[in-house]
């Protein structure tokens, strides 16, 4: 028996693709003389490419044979386009990772939107003289930490992938280190996040002492098996609620959410878009899948706090947001609301009135409001970049502020296009895609029987529209307070075009084909364990 | 093949509309010779494809469901399902002849008569396009939401072209006029489409016709349901009381009025009661409705039309009139007779609406009858052409409308339930009919006045008026071959095309037009009807037909002598009129009475809801509403500190407070 087996290198193989990348940066910039930065950029590219085709169209059995030789046969890498169907799970390294449909589903969001995200940067960097190989290989572990994240099976390759994923973080959140409010954003978010992770582990800590086992899948046997005992199920509820709060916070959950607006305001606003589009979406998989598997012992407690922590996000969020003057901040805020909406599928585990079915509907649509919402805020945050990038003064970063925004339709177009197209679907306006991941997660309320929360997030939906609105409508009607300056084109980089142009394609379009990636979504959730 | 061939030939028109419509909005006018080959070429060609199709699939197309043609789903949603599918069987390929057929026509026709209106030229054209797409929507479509879908696109082509001269008042008004009116019948076919769903659970035809085959609703309902279809049919083909918007919609261009106001789409109604067969002939009560609102119509509007001045209103009357005489036709179960009149007055009306368009044209848009006369002498063609219309709809044996009317008046006559005073009503009409026809040809084409001399006194005063003019209008503008060639044809259709339903008195077998339609449509009108109506036997038949071939010459005389003998040309000066023609001539007061009955209260009810419910009550409550959010909005942004320890805290406290809920709740 080797150390390593063929399936464990199988079932990690987006990441290790993202790691490998990130190591060939560092060696060639250590090693050749005449090294540039710009091929950190096409290294990265081309890593991240790679394995979001692969988590697109994952790997046959033939494909996988020919790599790692006789040792794959029998295997396959199923992708989101081809394979889910099979139910197939790869469990590797003893059991800490797994690969299944669900884990699958959330790799390709994951990957999908870190390459978008991707394509905006260099042009950013380039623009405050800090265009350096390091912020690609963060980037990269960045990715590779949320593709452990999603794909743990284990509290202990939770806690690993999330600082895999953060402490990278911590240093983008400050890359802009001449510029004091990013600095301060980073000491922040490093702070919060130490002071959260804490819990995770304490809470780890106590389930294993409640279950005897870091192993999810196990610890769910245990569960649905013999059942917790009465004196430990303290122990196990207090376990559970403290990793629960950990990964809340990295969802932006009220009262969690403290980091949110001054991290999201401070840091670069590309590093903001990884922070909105990939964590969340990478942290809501966990938080989902934790109430799944663990969720079960607690019951009805469980199903009130999570409701209560839905419902305050989702009006703190939105009465917040109403009154800020920064469109970051005012992103920010909103973000802590659609976190709000998010959570409010999170108590559908515990209901079960309708059994197993409901359960993959509500995962399905969680994935699709989560990637429709990431995709929308790599968008909003990714033009904001380059407005920032426009208006600065003094070589000074500045915010965006609603006043600001007057007047954009005239003076650059096509973001005040792609800002406002982003802000509707935010907002739940079809055809794009936030109106049909509304309809979707309100179907599976309605279906749950969950008439309470529903009803909050209609009227949140409501309070929201009018901060959603004044963006739209300072880009386009208002314009007493005209700007006379030239117009000008927001993405001065062919990559951030590319990126600005599909993502503006994908908001208008998926929600065509919505059916499509539900059906897959839920199928993909069949397949927990 | 056939079913591409027929998808193709619907959706040609729509090629010339994308055409002609955007290249509209060109600021410089593109070349006519393109507008018209697109434009008349689409319709031109989709015409012929219906001719070859009906010749090469006759046996598929005269079967019960005919030929189906499936082009795309549109809604698919619960039960509902509705797709862009097509149905051509002998109802639609009659109505699709009639459609492209005259509506080719009347592209050509208006090739030269808007000839002078060049900017506007291609923006004509694509909404007569439009119009034909629509219509055959309405006409083909296998569905009734693809009916309703062709009815409201026709609508808006009607309102698109009858304020097609949107910078003048009255006609941006009475487009608006027409559109509000069709809304209100609108919303009964609405509610009728809504129940005959509720309670067939479909809106597809031949499946509608499978459930009434197979059960039967209650007759009540079936009556509920025919009279809320019948509603949109009084706003879509002018029917008392909402035919008020076809007069004000002669605003549009004569081709228009051809076309949309007098040979199809006012037609709609007749189409969609034979359509829906099944519904109306098991509503015998709401079919008695039918019947004396079309007779009340058609003796109401050949009222009005006996004075009116204005040659297009006295034909627009006229139109509402005979729409009248079809509805009375459809009510007592005569779908044949109906449909048979239908297809005549395509014919003659279209040829008056167009005669009358190349009078005006020749005499430079003027429409005052009372300014004409004496035109014969000047435009032989084109007056032989109206005596020959005017015979036809007068009802003077041996050209169409003779036969067709007879039919109605006949079948009117045996009904059970009033037929009497529906005869009475009908017959009347033919008098009146026979007389304002006649009227209108003497004072247009004979008297002693002289047209051309009037105009020309017309321009001189308009001279000393502004001292400047345009020499040009001194003579008749010259008609091409473009405008009389579709006169001569709807000429010679008029005249022949009365012979499809010769009566039952001269051949002794049931007309032919009725046995084609008692086979085509989905069940039999005439067996079904036939408890409806007495038998009549040969003797009396013939005296009722010599009873109405003699009014119209009644009517023929009495015009001849008050306009050609005593030269009696209408006054201008209320005071000098009588006070029944005052009534006639202004309408019976109708749009006053609605205006102060209807318009008015509502107008009030608007502006108390807009200025008590609305500002005082809604909008108050709003605006607290949203004041007070954002209240709500600046003290929760009072937890932003942007102190990290206070962060910390939330989530240190946020925990403590999960953790005591979770214990709370344990057992």
């Amino acid at each position: 028996m080797s150390f390593f087996q063929v399936t464990d290198i199988i079932a990690i193989f987006p990441h290790l693709i993202l790691v490998s990348g990130a190591l060939i940066i560092l060696i060639l910039q250590i090693s050749l003389p005449r090294y540039r930065t710009e091929s950190a950029f096409i290294i990265s590219i081309i890593a991240v490419t790679i394995s979001t085709l692969i988590s697109i169209f994952g790997l046959s059995s033939e494909a996988l044979v020919s790599i790692f030789g006789q040792g794959a046969s029998g295997l396959t890498y199923s992708g989101f386009l081809i394979g889910f169907d099979k139910l197939s799970k790869i469990s590797a390294f003893s059991g800490h990772t797994i690969w299944n449909a669900y884990s699958g589903l959330y790799v390709f969001g994951i990957l999908s939107c870190l390459l978008l995200t991707l394509l905006f940067t260099p042009k950013i960097l380039k623009d405050i003289n800090l265009n350096l190989s390091e912020a690609y290989q963060m980037i990269l572990y960045t990715g590779a930490g949320l593709l452990f994240f999603v794909t743990a099976n284990n509290l202990i390759m939770i806690f690993i992938g999330l600082e895999l994923a953060s402490l990278p973080l911590f240093v983008l959140a400050a890359w802009d280190r001449k510029n004091k409010s990013a600095n301060e954003a980073g000491m922040k978010y490093f702070l919060l996040g130490v002071f959260s992770v804490a819990f995770l582990l304490l809470g780890s800590a106590l389930l294993y002492g409640a279950s005897g086992s870091m192993n999810l899948l196990d610890i769910n046997g245990l569960i649905e098996g013999t059942g917790i005992s009465t004196d430990m199920k303290r122990l196990y509820s207090a376990g559970l609620i403290l990793v629960l709060v950990g990964i809340g916070f990295k969802v932006a959950l009220f009262p969690f959410h403290g980091w949110v607006a001054d991290v999201y305001e401070g840091s670069l606003t590309i590093v903001t878009a990884f922070m909105a589009g990939l964590v969340k979406i990478a942290s809501v998989s966990v938080f989902y899948k934790l109430m799944i598997l663990l969720g079960k012992p607690m019951g009805e407690p469980i199903m009130l706090t999570i409701i209560i922590l839905s419902v305050l996000s989702m009006f703190y969020g939105n009465f917040t947001a109403l009154v800020q003057t920064n469109i970051k901040r005012m992103f920010a805020f909103s973000s802590i609301s659609h976190a709000g909406y998010m959570a409010a599928l999170f108590v559908i585990p515990n209901t079960s009135r309708t059994g197993y079915l409901i359960h993959a509907e509500a995962s399905g649509s969680l994935f699709f409001y989560a990637w429709g919402y990431a995709l929308g805020s790599i968008l909003v945050f990714g033009v904001i970049a380059y407005l920032e990038n426009i208006t600065k003064k003094n070589n000074d970063r500045v915010q965006i502020t609603f006043e600001d925004l007057k007047g954009l339709s005239k003076r650059n177009p096509i973001s005040a296009f792609l800002l406002s197209m982003g802000s509707l679907s935010f907002a739940g306006i079809p055809p794009l895609v936030g109106f049909y991941g509304k309809f979707y997660l309100l179907r599976v309320l309605f279906k749950e029987n969950e008439i309470f929360l529903a009803l909050m997030v209609t009227i949140n939906s409501l309070i929201g529209v009018y901060y959603y609105a004044r963006v739209v409508f300072n880009c386009y009607w208002d314009f007493e307070d005209e700007k006379s300056e030239e117009k000008s084109f927001a993405f001065k980089s062919v990559s951030a075009w590319i990126s600005g142009i599909s993502l503006g394609i994908l908001i208008l379009i998926i929600g065509i084909f919505s059916d499509f990636i539900v059906e897959r979504a839920m199928f993909a959730s069949l397949n927990f364990r | 093949m056939s079913e591409a061939l027929l998808i193709t030939a619907i959706w040609l028109p729509f090629i010339g509309f994308l055409f002609n419509g955007l290249f509209s909005l060109k600021k410089e006018p593109i070349s006519q010779k393109a507008v018209i080959l697109f434009g008349v070429g689409s319709v031109l060609l989709s015409f012929i494809i219906f001719v070859i199709l009906t010749i090469s699939e006759n046996a598929i197309i005269m079967s019960k469901t005919g030929l189906g043609a499936h082009f795309f789903t549109w809604i698919d949603v619960g039960h509902l399902k509705s797709d862009f599918a097509y149905k051509l069987d002998g109802l639609s390929v009659f109505m699709a002849w009639i459609v492209t057929g005259i509506g080719m026509l009347i592209h050509i026709y208006s090739t030269g008569y808007m000839e002078e209106e060049k900017p506007h030229f291609a923006r004509f054209f694509a909404y007569l396009n439009l119009f034909i797409f629509a219509m055959l929507h309405l006409v083909l479509g296998d569905s009734l939401p693809l009916l309703f879908l062709g009815w409201e696109g026709v609508g808006l082509c009607s309102y698109l072209l009858i304020g097609f001269d949107y910078d003048k008042d009255f006609a941006a008004e009475a487009g608006k006029k027409a559109f509000i009116t069709n809304r209100i019948g609108d919303a009964g076919f609405l509610i009728g489409m809504f129940l005959l769903f509720q309670h067939t659970g479909t809106l597809n035809y031949d499946i509608m016709n499978k459930f009434f085959s197979e059960n039967s609703l209650d007759t009540s309902l079936l009556n509920l349901i025919a009279i809320c279809l019948f509603i949109g049919a009084m706003g879509k083909s002018a029917q008392f009381p909402l035919y008020v918007w076809l007069p004000d919609a002669m605003a549009g261009p004569t081709p228009v009025s051809a076309l949309i106001h007098a040979a199809t789409m006012v037609t709609a109604g007749v189409f969609m009661i034979a359509r829906l067969a099944p519904v109306f002939l098991g509503a015998p009560e709401a079919s008695t409705f039918i019947a004396f609102v079309g007779g009340f119509t058609a003796l109401l509007s050949a009222l009005i039309a006996l004075t009116q001045t204005d040659i297009k209103k006295v034909l627009a009357y006229s139109t509402v009139s005979q729409l009248g005489y079809m509805f009375m036709a459809m009510g007592v179960g005569a779908y044949g007779a109906g449909l048979f009149h239908l297809m005549t007055h395509a014919f003659f009306k279209a040829l008056l609406f167009l005669g009358s368009g190349a009078v005006i044209i020749a005499l430079h848009h003027e429409q005052d009858m009372r300014r004409m006369g004496g035109l014969y002498k000047h435009i032989k063609l084109v007056a032989i052409l109206f005596w020959i219309a005017a015979i036809a709809i007068s009802g003077i044996p041996g050209l169409s409308g003779f036969f067709s009317k007879d039919m109605i008046l006949e079948m009117a006559f045996t009904y059970k339930y009033g037929g009497s005073i529906l005869f009475l009503m009908g017959f009347l009409t033919a008098i009146l009919t026979s007389f304002y026809i006649f009227r209108l040809i003497f004072l247009t084409f004979h008297t002693s006045g002289d047209a051309v001399k009037k105009m020309k006194e017309a321009i001189h005063h308009h001279h000393d008026e502004h001292g400047h003019g345009h020499g040009h209008h001194e003579t008749l503008h010259p008609l091409r071959w473009n405008i009389l060639g579709p006169l001569v044809i709807l000429g010679v259709l008029s005249v022949f095309g009365g012979y499809v339903g010769l009566p039952h008195v001269i051949t002794h077998q049931t007309p032919g037009i009725v046995q084609y339609f008692d086979k085509v449509l989905a069940v039999p009108p005439t067996e079904l009807s036939k408890s409806w109506h007495n038998h009549i036997d040969g003797g009396l038949a013939y005296s009722l037909m010599f009873g109405s071939i003699l009014v119209a010459f009644i009517g023929l005389l009495f015009a001849w002598f008050r306009y050609e003998k005593q030269n009696n040309i209408p006054s201008e000066d209320s005071k000098k009129r009588s006070f029944f023609v005052n009534l006639s001539f202004n309408k019976f007061f109708v749009d006053e009475i609605y205006e102060i009955f209807l318009l008015k209260p509502i107008k009030k009810l608007a502006v108390f809801s807009y200025k008590v419910i609305d500002d005082k009550i809604i909008d108050a409550f709003v605006d607290a509403l949203g004041k007070n959010t954002l209240k709500i909005g600046s003290v929760f942004r009072k937890m932003q500190t942007g102190i990290t320890a206070h962060y910390a805290f939330y989530i240190a406290a946020g925990t403590l407070l999960l953790t005591v809920i979770i214990y709370g709740g344990i057992k």
